[in-house]
This record gives structure tokens, C-alpha cells and sequence, in this order.
């Protein structure tokens, strides 16, 4: 009986084995491919241009010539695995998606870039200039940008221009537009914002404060930016009850009374679905989420809509918030697949596959050459738009600067500032019980 | 005390089986009366009517001549103790027994006054802190009855109280409950298909079967009285043996081989209704060899039963009981001759009703 | 060995799997945390963990977040199961009385247990927003302006209860209504018999022998809704101000946003230690089987 088993078991692995040999034969083909047949595993994020590649998964794998393993995770979910795959001997992926804001975080386990851009003589300058220099730190290229894109504000051209109004460059201009079509067009509000409790309100408000100039921690000023690059202890303490802390809390107590019903609770997706349906003449905006009424032929605001750099402060220089996803490789990766994953981030990140992307719902291009694109200028307004701010020096990622304790500092002015909003608490209140949490989180962390 | 009386009382279920038909019965004031029947005669039927639990689908019933019929079951004051007992669970003995004093707002010492005597009474004292859960069973029907006598309610219902008794705690207590009724004398209607039980406690016994009043009488009328095969059949410890191939002429009465000559009275009911059966008592027949006069039979079994014996015989007539001194007992297979005291004889009609007792 | 000590060993061999993974499953996992409560334990730090004594409990005790998410999940928690609890006692009674068509309405009734909470969640934001939420339209509709369901603080709160309502009543209605078919028809007509009115029957029959299910799904939902977090997630955040951030939702900002482990832990710990204290009240006070 046992011998028959096991005779049995030697014919199935010899059908194996040649079932092995047809697909060994098969592979050839694939060998001009990026991937020659193997896998490449992508941890990546629940944002539009991972989710596009979902959608075209399919054409993608063919494309690439193998499988492609992409898990697409939630933010705090994703920002936790890439945490805890940190901590095992060898990386469970070749490549994670990192948001700008994270490099800071995760640092030390991401690898140095430039000595296979070297080898590669791979050359980065078709991106945005602060796309590219955004994963930068101490030399070192931590990631190249897949889908950075600044926070902007997005008008209805059609109505500013039904009442004489220019696009909106200040928050002065902001409240006063509000007001205006507010008062006149019926159904309509102001302005659509981040204003939901936590995440969302507390990174409005560090992207406002930036429209004062200023950072949440006491960076190190290089003209009218900030030394990212090189963050010190020192550089850690919080610059949150100060003037332009106050000034921000203000303009937000001031958008309030510009601002569509539910404000209190309206974050990312809900501003732009309110605006692309005609609920407000404004909305601050991620520019990748444009799509979301340049590509809905049913949106009223469809085609009708301007962009301009995130309004600043009077006597302020404009700038808007870069965030979004870069592909970087984990330190702890299998050596022998540091080439491929290479490969791969060459591959999603070629000029090909950023215009590719702008089909299926994602109008983001770091990239100078397929934002010259009419093709794709057509399909998202917002590309040439986010290029001219580019260009024009309106966009930086200091707002949000790249240490560990980012998150601390968005949830302590995310919840006190609610209070404010809310009537519960008065701003100077919020403020300096915000500044203390972060303090207090900053020396807990033993920085000063 | 009340006097309480069913008039035409019919029930009907929504699918159209008849559980009581067109019944009338009376009960005398103190009067204990039994329903015995066999299970799904209509017996239980009949009491939840008269206790209000189901209602009445025709007829009348009459408490101290009121109709109740329409009046909820706690406007009637009737107590009823259940063949499960129907104790509340969450309350200890004591509530138990209570629970129809407070729901009629008596005072707390008189509660107190008279749940101690009644529980003295039922020797229960030492339960009442205890919850039914930790009583037997027979204590259990100790604290129902409690309950139920607690007052003194125009009416007693008992529904198989002793039902899920042993046999010992069942003898025990339906003399306990004759005991009770007569010091409270308080009119009561029990249910049983127990004969022994019916006959132990009761005055008066009305025997129901397939949801029609059969007969009402005491043990002793129902036995040498019955009115129908079904009686005859039903009541007796012993079965009674029902032979056929009967017939009259002449005065006299012709059993298979076996002729009787009948009294004036027999004879002349006979010539109004000839018999089709005959009912004959285990303990009337009289045994004889085989030259004797009487119906000839083969004994086939014979079962003593200490002082006396069962034998059962095949005859031309039917099988037949007959109950015998432990003296003279024939041996199994041997044929003999069974005589019959022409007094002792149920003569049945072609319907089953007895001729003789039609219409007493 | 005697017959005595080995039936004690052997009792012991088929019990050791069930305390394993007692030990695995529960008591390991609350030990940790005691563990990491008592430690400056930060994901996002660069510094390794090190030892906190009772820092992060102290930090506990001047923390007016912390006292108001006591405030408001204590709030909830009796706001909603005391509705629950009311609504299913009595839908529990409706599906018991033998009208036709009950059966499939109770069936359906069954549908919100059977949906995640997430889901819930999302569905009761949308409905609610002020933007475009069915509710808010119906009522426009009836000539009112649009209410601040979600932005305005006792709005919200009521509406969070709403949503845990509308999801957990049928669970409420399941239990009682299994305990109600459960109870022995003859205890009420005993009860009858004795003379009590339909009313004295529900108060003085019915109730109390309702109470071991009653009891049991007061403890099931308290707690159950003590840990909810999905709706917060999906309504609230918690705004507006702080008016729904129950102690759930600001350990899962602390711990798995901010990344904070330590304070998450000692609030967590904190948690427990409460809802344990709670509990034993509670079935001392009110499940105590002795007296009547």
C-alpha cells in the first residue's frame, strides 16, 4: 500500500516536472519585457493612481511581461505595514509607495537611490524640480515621484466671471469672492475645504499657515522656503502659537462663514464632489482629483473651472503644498531584486505610464514633457496649470516638513481646532494648548 | 361555594375538529366531580372553558346560574392546579402561594397569616424560602395546590394534577386531595384517565370520549351500570369481555353453544332491541369442565396474581377475561365451560348502547 | 498512582489545550499591554522604547481629552442601549403575538446585524450629509432649513445613537424575542388563573423572567457599544469639537495615527479596567438572583 503511494506521488511530480518544461519554453518571449516573466511586489496606497493601475491591471502585467503583485492598502494601514515590514529581516516588498510628508519617517529603511541612477545613467530632470529634489535628504534620492501633486485651489471661471470677479491670489480676494457669490447665486457657497475633525482640518491648517510663510516647527529659513533636507533637534520645536499660527486660525474662523453646509465634517473626497456638483465656487484641492469633474461629462463644473496656487497672505509669497506618492525600495530587500525592482520603478514612473494614467482617472504628471502634452492638457486642465506653478517656484513640500512626529502635530491642531470652529474654544486657547502637545511630544521624543 | 353547570357546551377548533360536542353536565355545590376519559377525548378541553383559558365556541356555561361565557379567566374565582404545576420560576414558595392574594390587594398580614397556615396545612413550611427549581415533584403539586386553595375560590379545576407523579406520591396525594376537599368542601372538577384515581377521589365521575359526555354516575354505576360498549370497555381494572354471536328468542339468550334463560326485565328490554353483543365482567363469569352447562372455551393463558388469576380464554364468541379464585385453576390449553349469573349480563344493542340502561 | 490524582492528571491533559489558548489569546495580549502602557513607546520615534513608570498614567489623569471621551462613550453607551433596549423589548413583543406576516418581517428585521458596521457607517454619513444626504432633502422638502445632523453637537451625537440604533435594535429584538417564545405558556395562565390582569402578568410575570436575557444583552450591547469606532470613523471624527470622540476613537488616533503605543496602551489598559469594574456592578446590582 505504501509502496504504491508513493510510486504514485513519483508519477505526479514527473507530470510537474514536465508541466514545468511547457512553461519553461513558453518564456522566451518575455525576455525583452521589464519583468522577463517574474514577479515584482508593490505595497501602494488606496489613491487614484495606484487605483488605476488596479483598474488596468490586466493590460499592465502584459505590458510588464509577469506578474504583478500590487496590495493596495488604506493610508494608516499602508503607513503600518510599511512600519512593521521594516522590521523583518527581508522586505515582504520590492517597492512601497511613500508619501512625501513620510520620508522623514521612514529614512533609515528606504534605499539610496543614486548609485543605481548612476549605473543606470538614469536622468530625473524631466520631473518638477520639487518633485524630484522632494526625496532628497542628505544627499540621498530616497524615491522618484509617481504622482506628486500640490494642494491648489480650483474656481468656477464661469461664475467669477458671471460677477466680475478675478481669480482669487489672496485670502483677502478668497473671502471676498466667497462672499459675493455667495450672497448672489443661489445654492452655491463659497468655499469648500478640509474642515473634518482630526487628519483633515489639522493639515488644512499647517497648509495654510504656509500661505503666511510659515512652517508648524522651527525650521531652518533658506529665503522665502526651508531647509528640508537637513532637519536638526533644534529645528523641532513648535512654531504653532505664534503670529502667523493666529493669522491661520483666523482665516479659517473667517472661511467659515464662506463655507457650504456640513463644513465642520467635509474632507478630501467631499469638497470636490460638492464643488463638482456646483455647491461652492471654490475648493481647495489635491490637483490629481480634478478628474473628478474634468472626466464626469455630468459635473456642472466640467470644463468651467480655473486654477490657481494655494491663496496666500497679504505680503506673502504663494505656496502650494506638494504632497503625494513616490516609489521608493526598503532597505531590508533581497539583494539579488534591487535591479528589478529598479526596473520596475523606471517602468511606472516613464513618461509612458504617467500619460497612460491620466486616461483612467489620475490627472497627475510630475513630469515637464507629458504635461506639454495637448493630449493630456485636454483631459486634465489641471496638468499645464500645476506646470506653470511648477515652474513659477509656487509649489513646496515644507509646509508638511518630513519628521516622524508630522502626524502628532496634524492631529493636535486637527482636534483643537475643531473646538474653534465648532465655538467650543477660542483660537488663542486652541492654539496654545496645541503648541504645548506638540512640545510636550517633541521632548517626550528626547529632541530637546 | 358555587353550583356550576355546562348547557350545549361545543368547541371547535379554527381547522375544524370538534373537541367538545354539544356537552351538558352539572356539577352540585361541593361536589367533586372527575372527567375521566382516555387522552383527546375532550376532557382538558372542557376545563380550560370553564376556567376561561379557551373560549367557548357554542352553549352556555352557568356559575351560580350567571353565563361566564365572554368573562375573563380572573373575573370567574376559580383556582386551577395544573398537571405541570405551573409554578412561577423566579419566586420562591412563598410568592407562589401568595400570588392570588396580592393580585387581589389583600393585606400583607393577612397574607402572611394565611400562606403560613396553608402551607402547614400542605407540610410545605419548611420550602417556602426555596424556589420551585430546587423541589420535587411532588412538592412541587404540594405548593400548586397551596396556591390554588390559598383562597377560597367558587371553584376548584384540577388538570391531571397527578399526571407526572410516581405511583406512590399519585396514592398519596389523591387522598390528601379528598382530605382537603372534604374539610374545604369546595366544588371542584378533576381530570384524569386514571380510574383508580377518578373512583379514589371523586363523588361523581362523568366519562367523556371523542369530545361527547358519555355517562355521569359513581364508580358503581358506571361499572354494573354502563350505558354504552365504550363505558363497559373503558371502566373496570380488570377488562371486560365483549362475546358476540348473541342471540334472543324466547325468553332466552343464546351465547354461541351457550343458552341462559333472562329475567322480565332483561327479556322485554331484548325484545324491544335485539342484542348484538354481550358484556360479561372478568369476576361474573363461572368456570366449569367441560361437561358443564355454559359457553365452551379453551383456556389459553393462565396469570396468577396472588390471591386470584387472570385466565384467558378463545371462544366461538370472542376472546374472554375471567378472573378466578387461586383454587381450581385449569391448566393452559385445557377446555372448559364458562357460565354466567344472567343478572350479571350487559346486554349491548347493534349500536352499542346498553338495552337495558338506555335513558336512566 | 491512584485512581483519584489520575483522573486530576487527566482532567488536567484535556484542559491544558482550552487554558493555552486562554493564555495566548487574552491574558497574553492584555499583559502587553499593561506592559506597553508602562513604557515611552513610539512607532514614529527614532528612539528605541524605554521605560516610563507611571507616566503615561499621569499623563492620563491632566488629560481634559481623555475625561471628555470618558464623557461621551459613557453618554453614548446609555443613550443608545437604553433606546435598543426599549425599541427591542418592544419590537420583540410585536413579532411574538401570532399576526400573519411577521415571520418574513422579522427575518428582514435581521438584515442591519448582518452589515458591517463600516458600511453602516458610510450609509448613515451619506444620508445625514448636509450637502447632499436623503434626509437633509426630505427635510428641505417640508420647508425647514437643512439640519447640521453631523456638524452640530447634540445633532451628532443623537445621530451616531441613530446609526447604532438602527444597526443594533435587531439584535436587541433576536435575543428577547428567542427568550420570549422560550417561556412556558402555562406560567401565564397560572398567572390568569390567580387572578392577575394582563398588565400584572407583564410586570410581575413576564419581566422577571425575562431578566437572565435581558441582562444578558444589556451586557453584550454596553460593552459592544464601548468599543464602537466605525461609526465615529465614518460620521464624525469625532467633531464637532470633541462632542463624539468616544474613548475608542481617540486610542485608535493616539496609537495607530500619532503611532503613540505607550499612551494608547495605558488609556486602553484604562479601558478595560473600567469596563470590567462596570460590569461587575452591574451583574451584582442587577442580576443578583437572591431576592424578590
Amino acid at each position: 500500500m505504501l509502496h504504491f503511494n508513493s510510486s504514485n506521488r513519483l508519477r505526479h511530480l514527473a507530470l510537474a516536472a514536465g508541466a514545468v518544461g511547457v512553461l519553461g519554453a513558453a518564456t522566451p518571449a518575455l525576455a525583452d519585457t521589464v519583468l522577463e516573466g517574474e514577479t515584482i511586489r508593490i505595497l501602494g496606497i488606496g489613491d487614484p493612481v495606484f487605483q488605476v493601475m488596479q483598474k488596468i491591471h490586466g493590460e499592465l502585467e502584459e505590458m510588464a511581461g509577469g506578474t504583478v503583485q500590487l496590495d493596495v492598502r488604506p493610508f494608516d494601514v499602508l503607513r503600518q505595514q510599511v512600519l512593521l515590514n521594516a522590521q523583518n529581516d527581508l522586505s515582504n516588498y520590492d517597492l512601497i509607495a511613500v508619501d512625501l510628508p513620510q520620508f522623514g519617517e521612514y529614512m533609515s529603511f528606504l534605499t539610496d537611490l543614486n548609485p543605481l541612477i548612476e549605473a543606470n545613467g538614469y536622468d530625473g530632470s524631466d520631473f518638477h524640480d520639487v518633485a524630484w529634489t522632494g526625496a532628497q535628504f542628505d544627499g540621498a534620492q530616497l524615491g522618484v515621484p509617481l504622482q506628486p501633486h500640490p494642494e491648489i485651489m480650483a474656481y468656477r471661471s464661469d461664475i467669477f466671471e458671471k460677477y466680475g470677479l478675478d481669480a482669487p491670489q489672496t485670502h483677502a480676494d478668497v473671502l471676498a469672492a466667497g462672499a459675493t457669490i455667495q450672497a448672489n447665486e443661489p445654492g452655491m457657497s463659497g468655499v469648500c475645504w478640509n474642515a473634518a475633525r482630526g487628519t483633515a482640518l489639522g493639515q488644512t491648517f499647517i497648509m495654510n499657515m504656509g500661505d503666511f510663510g510659515a512652517a508648524p516647527i522651527d525650521m531652518e529659513k533658506i529665503g522665502d522656503d526651508f531647509n528640508m533636507g537637513n532637519i536638526q533637534p533644534e529645528n523641532m520645536r513648535p512654531t504653532i502659537d505664534t503670529e502667523a499660527g493666529a493669522g491661520t486660525a483666523a482665516y479659517l474662523e473667517a472661511l467659515m462663514d464662506v463655507s457650504p453646509p456640513g463644513i465642520l465634517n467635509m474632507a478630501w473626497d467631499e469638497r470636490v464632489r460638492v464643488f463638482a456638483q456646483g455647491g461652492c465656487a471654490m475648493t481647495y484641492i489635491w490637483s490629481g482629483r480634478s478628474a473628478i469633474y474634468e472626466l464626469d461629462e455630468s459635473a456642472p463644473a466640467r470644463g468651467n473651472v480655473g486654477y490657481v496656487p494655494h491663496p496666500s497672505a497679504d505680503g506673502s509669497p504663494n505656496r502650494s503644498t506638494l504632497g503625494g506618492w513616490y516609489l521608493s525600495i526598503p532597505t531590508n530587500i533581497d539583494p539579488d531584486r534591487v535591479d528589478l525592482a529598479w526596473k520596475v520603478i523606471e517602468w511606472l514612473t516613464s513618461a509612458d505610464m504617467i500619460a497612460e494614467y491620466t486616461k483612467h482617472g489620475n490627472c497627475v504628471s510630475p513630469r515637464k514633457s507629458v504635461s506639454q502634452d495637448a493630449e493630456v492638457a485636454a483631459r486634465c486642465p489641471s496638468i499645464p496649470a500645476v506646470d506653470q506653478m511648477s515652474a513659477d517656484g509656487f509649489i513646496a513640500g515644507w509646509q508638511r516638513p518630513p519628521v516622524p512626529e508630522i502626524q502628532k502635530i496634524v492631529d493636535a491642531l486637527g482636534t483643537e481646532m475643531h473646538q474653534v470652529l465648532s465655538g467650543d474654544k477660542s483660537s488663542a486657547d486652541a492654539l496654545a494648548e496645541a503648541h504645548r502637545l506638540v512640545d510636550r511630544e517633541m521632548q517626550k521624543a528626547g529632541y530637546y | 361555594m358555587a353550583h356550576v353547570e355546562l348547557k350545549s357546551v361545543t368547541k371547535t377548533y379554527p381547522n375544524g375538529a370538534v373537541a367538545v360536542n354539544d356537552l351538558n353536565l352539572e356539577i352540585a355545590t361541593g361536589e367533586f366531580l372527575c372527567v375521566l376519559g382516555p387522552s383527546g377525548c375532550g376532557k382538558s378541553s372542557t376545563l380550560r372553558m370553564i376556567a376561561g383559558l379557551e373560549e367557548i365556541s357554542h352553549g352556555q356555561i352557568l356559575i351560580d346560574g350567571q353565563n361566564v361565557v365572554g368573562k375573563p379567566a380572573r373575573e370567574r374565582d376559580i383556582a386551577m392546579v395544573f398537571e405541570n404545576y405551573a409554578l412561577y420560576p423566579h419566586l420562591n414558595v412563598f410568592n407562589n402561594v401568595a400570588m392570588p392574594l396580592v393580585a387581589r390587594r389583600t393585606d400583607k398580614q393577612e397574607i402572611n397569616d394565611r400562606v403560613t397556615r396553608i402551607a402547614e396545612m400542605l407540610d410545605i413550611t419548611e420550602h417556602l424560602e426555596k424556589r420551585p427549581g430546587k423541589l420535587s415533584g411532588g412538592q412541587r403539586q404540594r405548593v400548586s395546590l397551596a396556591r390554588a386553595m390559598i383562597r377560597r375560590p367558587a371553584m376548584f379545576l384540577m388538570d391531571e394534577p397527578l399526571g407526572h407523579l410516581e405511583e406512590y406520591l399519585r396514592i398519596e396525594l389523591r387522598r390528601e386531595i379528598r382530605a382537603l376537599h372534604e374539610s374545604t368542601g369546595g366544588t371542584t372538577c378533576y381530570i384524569t384517565h386514571d380510574q383508580q384515581e377518578a373512583a379514589a377521589v371523586s363523588d361523581r365521575i362523568a366519562v367523556m370520549s371523542a369530545g361527547e359526555l358519555q355517562q355521569v354516575g359513581t364508580m358503581h354505576d358506571l361499572i354494573n351500570k354502563p350505558v354504552n360498549r365504550f363505558v363497559a370497555e373503558f371502566v373496570g381494572e380488570t377488562p371486560i369481555s365483549i362475546l358476540e354471536d348473541v342471540s334472543f328468542a324466547d325468553g332466552r339468550l343464546t351465547i354461541g353453544d351457550y343458552a341462559i334463560g333472562l329475567n322480565e326485565q332483561a327479556a322485554a328490554a331484548c325484545a324491544a332491541t335485539p342484542p348484538a353483543t354481550v358484556g360479561i365482567r372478568p369476576a361474573d363469569f363461572v368456570l366449569g369442565d367441560a361437561d358443564a352447562t355454559g359457553l365452551s372455551a379453551v383456556a389459553e393463558s393462565v396469570q396468577p396474581m396472588g390471591e386470584t388469576a387472570i385466565v384467558l380464554c378463545k371462544t366461538a364468541c370472542g376472546p374472554a377475561t375471567v378472573l378466578l379464585d387461586q383454587v381450581d385453576l385449569p391448566s393452559e390449553g385445557e377446555s372448559v365451560r364458562l357460565a354466567v349469573d344472567p343478572d350479571n349480563l350487559h346486554l349491548f344493542g347493534p349500536d352499542g348502547l346498553n338495552i337495558m340502561y338506555q335513558g336512566s | 498512582m491512584s485512581q483519584k490524582s489520575e483522573a486530576r492528571w487527566t482532567a488536567t491533559v484535556l484542559v491544558s489545550p482550552a487554558v493555552l489558548v486562554l493564555v495566548l489569546l487574552n491574558i497574553f495580549p492584555i499583559a502587553f499591554a499593561v506592559y506597553i502602557s508602562l513604557r515611552h513607546w513610539s512607532l514614529a520615534s527614532p528612539n528605541p522604547p524605554r521605560f516610563a513608570g507611571d507616566f503615561n498614567f499621569a499623563e492620563l489623569l491632566v488629560d481634559d481629552r481623555f475625561f471628555n471621551s470618558l464623557w461621551v462613550s459613557g453618554t453614548f453607551v446609555t443613550l443608545g442601549v437604553v433606546i435598543q433596549l426599549l425599541l427591542g423589548f418592544a419590537l420583540a413583543f410585536v413579532f411574538n403575538s401570532k399576526l400573519r406576516g411577521l415571520d418574513t418581517l422579522r427575518r428582514l428585521s435581521l438584515l442591519p446585524i448582518m452589515t458591517m458596521p463600516l458600511v453602516v457607517g458610510l450609509v448613515w454619513f451619506y444620508m445625514l450629509n448636509e450637502n447632499f444626504g436623503v434626509i437633509n432633502w426630505f427635510v428641505t422638502l417640508f420647508g425647514s432649513e437643512r439640519l447640521p445632523f453631523l456638524t452640530e453637537r447634540t445633532l451628532a451625537m443623537l445621530s451616531i445613537v441613530l446609526a447604532d440604533v438602527w444597526q443594533w435594535t435587531p439584535f436587541v429584538t433576536l435575543v428577547i424575542f428567542a427568550a420570549l417564545q422560550s417561556l412556558p405558556e402555562y406560567v401565564f395562565e397560572a398567572g390568569r388563573m390567580d387572578g392577575l390582569t394582563e398588565r400584572e402578568i407583564f410586570f410581575r410575570i413576564t419581566l422577571p423572567m425575562l431578566r437572565p436575557a435581558i441582562i444578558v444583552v444589556l451586557i453584550i450591547r454596553a460593552i459592544d457599544a464601548f468599543r464602537m469606532i466605525e461609526l465615529i470613523f465614518m460620521m464624525t471624527k469625532g467633531g464637532p469639537g470633541g462632542a463624539t470622540e468616544v474613548l475608542p476613537w481617540y486610542i485608535y488616533t493616539t496609537g495607530f495615527l500619532s503611532l503613540d503605543l505607550g499612551y494608547a496602551a495605558a488609556m486602553a489598559v484604562t479601558m478595560i479596567i473600567l469596563v470590567t469594574l462596570a460590569a461587575q456592578v452591574f451583574v451584582r446590582q442587577i442580576a443578583d438572583p437572591g431576592k424578590n
